[in-house]
């Protein structure tokens, strides 16, 4: 059965490019533009990861993460997210709302696909 | 794009292309084992390198660039070596059977359009490079560099490091969903692995909070990668754990650089220059080559040392305290001594089995590929410790009993899918010591033995009398006998395996047993059970009539006097103890060892619940216990012809010998009223006692 | 007290015969961190009812969270003199006990 992954960015070419990478590896990919859009997803079915945007409008992904980590349904799931800096702050900030860790851009498909098998079980 | 009548063609060739890629590697492997060996002959060379460049030449045709990146570097080293511009030293050698190990993956990866990491084998192409640079300036480097660049080149060569990371993560760690599973399998995909937990910090069950992380590990890597990948699986977790990363220190390594590194001291440039090629570790050594023999010697005369400290200490416990306050305290002093003596000497000699598991995964991974079958290995208890002259034996019967699961149980990818299973078949592959023996098991999830043609086949070889019908279990030990050729009736292939025979005597030799357990279709476990040829054991002193045994402690879990109403005889099995719900059967060590004088009524002795070493639980009836004490195992295979039931003999305080029971045979014969161990008891304690006072 | 996922078989109260173990209470097939909680309360019960087995077929994803309260569960029920047994472990569960380093304290209590 494949993984279902959803992946949350208000930036198409990044949702695409990442669900192309996904996709083509095997995976079952949602794609969300927000983290609104996102917590509506989730509520739809079951997923094993999420990889997500932090700056986003409506809701951005550190807030994206509290909801996932203080709801019930998807709590235990991997959250990886998508930084453009390689610096600490954001990814501690990441880190600090429960995510389960981070993936800079731009990055290539093999260290996606790599980081997944780090995270997901 | 290409129409389909194109493409078909294509893919004809390329599947040609990798069942000739595995037909080379099989060559590779071969001859480079040869070379490694010191057999190689100048054809040996030649072979290596063709094969080496025929896998180049179809990966260009088909595009596999990074296959073709790496075996012309491969090939470039090999035409060098030809060619006489570099040595073939033990370090060059290993280092290209590192790269035909790392060859054969590609090859795979490609062929299963698979993508390998971007660093994957990175270091092995910089080893063969640098031997490479090595080869065309060799005298210049040489005389050129300070010292230092050799040594790091060096160091690159070599390779394989031992890392130990000690992993304790912060009681929040899991609810960020990260996975200590997932990190040790991100570990072990860097290289050979060893696990050991640390359940300390585990808090009592009703007070344990479900989300919260309590174990921890440390871990022992050895790898190719550089420390910085060790450090990159733990990435996401650093802030949430506690994480202690280090290389150990390899012995022999060490060992060469102790001189160097004194000599540097006192004339730092002079002694680089002039050595350029040792290996000079960054803290000098503490560690010297001790031979052997000189060990084996140590740890005989220590044996002897406790068996006399245990009688003193008995004998002192006999005179008055008030009279020899000083001769008492010193015979403490001296027991305490012995014991940390005895201790230091044994871990000098005793070695984890992780050197010969290490070998395993490679034997796999070749045997796989020639096989055409997906198979990964799992290991565990790397560090469980055995006897080096136990660990030197065990790699043929392992690598045996490893061919055998990915040769005759592990079924084809397609098999696999159909029989709805997994397409990548599991060999585990662990160690354990448990009854004072290490148990070492092979076991796969592969297609298990088909009783029904096992034994139809040992009727018709005349193994098995007509009217007999044996257990299951005894059906699935049937092949172990020699005259049972498994080859045609446990799969198709044939003439690859060795015989099953040939490993039980192999394990035999080594004063062991090999037993298998199957389940059709769902694969089969083997178990070999070996001695420590010499232990230090934990043992409840038992006696029976006038006969003393030692249990090991290990493998009891309780001892009590039953009621009458709790023994009752079952046809066929022999007397069974009912004990909170559960019945186990009983065995009457008096009856097994023929001893007279003894208590018969388990009412009226003990009964000891053992745990043996299949499954089950047994309970062992005695006349009375007599106490707790730690025994040195004399070995009975080198004293004495080994005895059934029997895992070794030991000398106690008073000067008795005694033996140790193997609590695993005990198991059998209470499987089987009325079987008998071979010899009575009191012959062999007596004949054990005559050959050990000949050897001292 | 037991809700969906959770099945337990009619045989849940059965007790260890030798070394065969009947029916049991049965695992979910996922047992990952929020599969914890219930896992030791569950537990818990049996533990207090007097003996604890548990049938691990159909685990496809153990969890190190629930890997620790199982090995809680069975340090209690040794100190308490209670049965404790896991039987018929799936290969996933088998393989991620190897894989922890718990192996030889796993190898105790499976039948």
């Amino acid at each position: 059965m494949a993984k279902r992954i959803l992946a949350v960015d208000d930036s198409k070419t990044m949702r695409d490019m990442v669900s192309f990478t996904l996709k083509k590896a095997g995976f079952e990919v949602a794609e969300a533009e927000d983290g609104k859009a996102a917590l509506n997803v989730l509520g739809g079915g079951k997923f094993d990861l999420i990889i997500t945007d932090l700056n986003m409008p409506n809701m951005d992904g550190i807030s994206l993460i509290k909801n996932v980590r203080s709801g019930s349904s998807h709590r235990a799931v991997p959250i990886l997210i998508l930084t453009t800096e390689s610096d600490g702050t954001k990814k501690a900030d990441g880190k600090a709302a429960g995510a389960t860790g981070w993936l800079v851009k731009p990055f290539s498909p093999d260290k996606l696909i790599e980081l997944i098998q780090r995270v997901c079980p | 794009m290409m129409s389909e009548g194109e493409a078909y063609p294509l893919e004809q060739f390329r599947k040609t292309y990798f069942e000739e890629c595995a037909e080379l590697l099989d060559v590779l492997q071969a001859n480079l084992e040869l070379l490694a060996a010191g057999a190689g002959s100048e054809e040996t060379l030649h072979a290596i390198f063709r094969a080496v460049h025929s896998i180049k030449g179809g990966a260009g045709a088909f595009g596999f660039s990074s296959l073709v990146a790496f075996s012309h570097v491969f090939e470039s080293l090999l035409d060098a070596l030809r060619e006489q511009k570099v040595d073939a030293t033990p370090d060059v050698t290993q280092l290209l059977l590192r790269a035909s190990d790392a060859l054969a993956d590609i090859v795979n990866a490609a062929r299963s359009e698979r993508a390998l990491p971007i660093d994957f084998a990175s270091d092995i192409l910089t080893g063969m490079e640098e031997a490479l640079a090595g080869a065309s300036g060799a005298t210049a480097a040489a005389s050129a560099t300070s010292g230092i660049e050799p040594v790091a080149a060096h160091a690159a060569v070599k390779g394989e490091r031992s890392y130990r990371v000690v992993f304790t993560p912060h009681t929040e760690m899991l609810q960020k969903a990260n996975e200590p599973l997932l990190l040790v399998r991100q570990l072990r995909k860097l290289g050979g692995l060893t696990v050991d937990v640390d359940m300390s910090r585990l808090p009592a069950f009703e007070v344990l909070e479900p989300e919260a992380a309590y174990l921890s590990w440390t871990f022992v890597l050895e790898t190719g990668a550089p420390q910085s990948a060790i450090h990159e699986v733990f990435e996401f977790v650093e802030d949430d754990c506690d994480l202690l990363i280090e290389p150990l220190q390899q012995a022999a390594e060490a060992v060469s650089a102790a001189p160097t590194a004194n000599a540097t001291e006192a004339a730092p440039a002079v002694a680089a220059a002039a050595e350029p090629s040792a290996t000079v570790a960054p803290t000098p050594s503490q560690s010297i080559r001790v031979d052997v023999d000189k060990v084996d010697r140590l740890v005989n005369l220590v044996g002897e040392l406790v068996i006399t400290q245990a009688m003193l200490t008995e004998q002192g416990s006999l005179l008055p305290v008030d009279q020899y306050p000083a001769m008492i305290q010193g015979i403490e002093a001296l027991a305490q001594s012995a014991r940390e003596l005895q201790e230091s000497v044994m871990a000098i000699r005793a070695q984890p089995v992780k050197s010969v598991f290490a070998r395993m995964p490679r034997v796999v991974r070749d045997l796989a590929a020639t096989l055409g079958k997906e198979v990964k290995i799992v290991t565990s208890g790397e560090m469980t410790e055995i006897d080096k002259t136990v660990i030197e034996q065990l790699n043929d019967p392992l690598t045996h009993m490893i061919r055998n699961a990915l040769d005759h149980g592990i079924e084809s990818p397609d098999d696999r899918v159909a029989a709805g299973k997994p397409r990548q078949g599991t060999i585990h592959l662990s160690a354990a010591q448990r009854s004072g023996r290490i148990v070492i098991e092979v076991s796969d999830d592969g297609r298990g033995l088909n009783r029904e043609k096992v034994l139809a086949k040992a009727r018709d070889r005349g193994l098995v009398a007509p009217g007999v019908n044996p257990s299951e279990e005894e059906i699935d030990n049937l092949i172990f006998l020699p005259a049972f050729s498994t080859a045609d009736v446990v799969s198709n292939i044939s003439g690859r395996g060795v015989g099953m025979d040939v490993v039980k005597r192999n394990v035999q030799a080594l004063g062991g047993r090999i037993s298998v357990q199957s389940r059709f279709g769902a694969g089969s476990r083997f178990t070999m059970s070996l001695p420590l040829t010499l232990a230090v054991v934990d043992g409840m002193v038992v006696s029976v009539g006038k006969e003393t045994f030692i249990v090991p402690l290990t493998a009891i879990i309780e001892s009590l006097r039953p009621q009458p109403a709790d023994i009752n005889p079952v046809v066929g099995r022999g007397d069974v103890l009912a004990l909170r719900g559960e019945y186990l059967p009983l065995t009457y060590l008096h009856s097994s060892f023929a001893i007279e004088s003894a208590v018969t009524d388990p009412c009226q002795g003990i009964v000891i619940i053992v745990q043996t070493e299949g499954a089950g639980r047994i309970g062992v009836v005695v006349d009375e216990l007599l106490g707790q004490q730690q025994v040195v195992v004399k070995s009975l295979e080198a004293n004495y012809d080994a005895v059934d039931g029997i895992s070794g003999a030991t000398i106690l305080g008073n000067g008795r010998v005694a033996l140790i029971l193997d609590v695993a045979r005990l198991r059998e014969i209470g499987d089987k009223p009325g079987m008998r161990m071979t010899k009575p008891a009191r012959e062999t304690t007596s004949e054990v006692r005559e050959d050990m006072n000949h050897a001292a | 007290m037991d809700t969906g996922a959770w099945s337990v078989s009619d045989n849940e109260n059965a007790v260890v015969t030798g070394e065969l173990v009947a029916g049991g209470y049965r695992l979910p097939s996922q047992l990952d961190l929020t599969s914890a909680r219930k896992l030791k309360d569950d537990i818990g019960s049996r533990l207090a009812a007097g003996a604890v087995v548990v049938d691990a077929g159909a685990v496809d994803r153990l969890s190190t969270p629930c890997v620790q309260v199982l090995v809680a569960a069975a340090l209690a029920a040794a100190s308490a003199n209670v049965p404790f047994r896991i039987a018929n472990a799936s290969e996933v569960f088998r393989a991620a006990v190897v894989e922890l380093g718990l192996e030889t304290q796993f190898r105790n209590w499976m039948v």
